[in-house]
């Protein structure tokens, strides 16, 4: 039944929540992936695909006349049409690195463990085991000291890595990039814990300016704040 | 773009992360738009973190105010409760500040616009600043360049645009009446007066937002303070007997402007804070000191 899953109707163009569901669901889980929508015939169900929560449906308000009839992915923004059904958005978020999480409980873990010496692993080609925590290691590189991910694709720091590891070819800066949208996916609900178990409150501060392209920008700080009681 | 920044308790260290990008699109209704994706966002990361915003600080910007109300109405229609009162959206004392000041500066308008033009003709003109530099040290003055411009969004550059200029007016009046192309922009003695009196007025303010300026670590609890502290002066300005009546108007027009911003600059969040604040005397007084306290703890 997921082939007509993206056949949605915009319930609540106004408020911009139309994947809420219609009963107005606190928890985020249920409101997100519960998505209210109508069959042709007028019938009322919920769509219970994981994908949903990875998009939005377009927003009158929001999107100021501009990709009506489209969803939007949640990741990387891009707009699509809304006849694009569960299966279609399902191999559009696993290029972010999102799958199914029922899927992923039945993958197997467990990687070819191929041991060899030291000796024999230094100049020739890492094996998949360690190419991959070189991998980790460049992208956690690029993440921590704020670098342009771009610079994966110079010869210095392709000069260095393979001077440290003979053998050694970085990963593209495209596939570092990717790496960071998947990290930035793992994130989001390590941060939402982070903030719902701090003991203190936070404030917003919101500044806005245009430059010289009349592009509009507008900046938004979270910052914790101490909150004492005497 | 939203960032995320907290104190890591364990290291000491200020933490920073991106968090989201927006987008809006330019035109009318951009403060509804980008509350729209704000709240979108926040929603995303559950109901707690909705619940746990304290307050909202922005500057004095139409947009900023339409985010911030939007998205208190928003939330507080989402949590079903009054979650987000309107006195925690908490405007920026030095906007508010800015604001006062440009009011006040209008009745030294025409009198600054000359003044502006004649300081960057001089400044433009290889002769005409050879002049000024020639006539500088004839007069023994210590600098012998004209007064720097000053930028139209930050008030203390007018004030020492004026403050610099009245201490060469000699120089800048004998240059003006020298060359023709000058002489249309000569100030007269009324302008230097009143140039004068509204430095004079504006220093005390001045000095108040220097000093609680980065250095000082600003925080909201300064708020109350410097707004006390400039609603003071501008009384005893206006209460002085030799105060003139172009000063005084300034001096009234400054009160006003800023007194509409009271409600943003001295609401709940701040008394709290400035009672928390170590640099600020605790009140002695006890009929003033167990009303706050109850309410601190309430």
């Amino acid at each position: 039944m997921e082939s007509n899953d993206a056949d949605v109707a915009v319930t609540d163009d106004r408020t911009g929540l139309s994947d809420l569901s219609p009963e107005g669901s606190v928890n985020q889980i249920e409101s997100v992936s519960a998505v209210s929508s109508r069959t042709n015939g007028g019938r009322k169900r919920i769509c219970t695909s994981y994908v949903w929560e990875h998009t939005r449906i377009y927003d009158n308000i929001r999107d100021h006349t501009r990709h009506k009839e489209q969803r939007q992915c949640r990741i990387c923004k891009k707009w699509f049409s809304t006849k694009t059904n569960a299966s279609g958005w399902k191999k559009h978020l696993y290029s972010h690195g999102i799958q199914d999480p029922a899927e992923i409980s039945l993958q197997d873990n467990a990687i070819a463990d191929q041991p060899g010496s030291l000796q024999t692993q230094l100049y020739t080609a890492p094996l998949p085991k360690e190419q991959e925590v070189l991998d980790n290691a460049v992208v956690d590189y690029i993440l921590e000291s704020m670098t342009p991910h771009l610079q994966a694709d110079k010869l210095p720091l392709s000069n260095l890595l393979s001077t440290f590891r003979p053998g050694y070819k970085i990963i593209s800066a495209r596939t570092v990039g990717r790496r960071l949208v998947e990290l930035y996916a793992i994130m989001i609900p390590l941060l939402t814990k982070f903030i719902e178990d701090l003991p203190v409150r936070y404030t917003m501060c919101i500044d806005g300016w245009t430059n010289w392209h009349q592009t509009v920008r507008i900046d938004i700080s979270l910052v914790s704040l101490m909150w004492i009681c005497l | 773009m939203i960032t995320i920044h907290w104190v890591d308790w364990s290291s000491g260290s200020l933490k920073k992360l991106l968090l989201h990008v927006i987008s809006p699109v330019p035109g009318n209704g951009v403060g509804e738009r980008v509350a729209a994706e704000l709240f979108d966002f926040l929603q995303t990361l559950g109901r707690h973190v909705l619940s746990k915003l304290q307050a909202i600080v922005s500057d004095n910007g139409s947009d900023a105010i339409k985010v911030a109300n939007d998205l208190r109405y928003r939330i507080n229609n989402s949590l079903e409760m009054d979650s987000l009162k309107e006195s925690y959206l908490i405007r920026c004392i030095d906007h508010s500040i800015q604001l006062a000041v440009k009011s006040a500066l209008e009745f030294i308008k025409a009198a600054n616009e000359k003044l502006r033009e004649l300081c960057i003709r001089i400044r433009k003109s290889k002769v005409k600043r050879a002049a000024y530099r020639k006539e500088a040290q004839e007069r023994r003055l210590s600098s012998l360049e004209p007064p720097q411009i000053d930028s139209p969004t930050r008030w203390n550059s007018t004030h020492e645009m004026n403050k610099d200029a009245l201490k060469k007016k000699l120089v800048l009046d004998s240059v003006a009446q020298d060359d023709p192309d000058l002489q249309e922009y000569q100030l007269f003695a009324t302008d230097w007066r009143r140039i004068q009196e509204i430095v004079q007025f504006l220093t005390p303010i001045r000095q108040i937002m220097e000093e609680g300026a980065a250095d000082a670590s600003p925080t909201i609890s300064m708020n109350q303070a410097v707004y006390e502290y400039a609603i003071t002066h501008c009384r005893q300005v206006e209460e002085k007997m030799d105060s003139s009546e172009f000063v005084k108007c300034a001096a009234s027009a400054f009160r006003e402007k800023l007194s509409s911003y009271e409600a943003h600059l001295i609401a709940e969040p701040m008394t709290v804070a400035r009672y928390l604040d170590p640099r600020f005397p605790k009140p002695t007084d006890p009929a003033q000191l167990l009303p706050l306290k109850d309410y601190i703890r309430k």
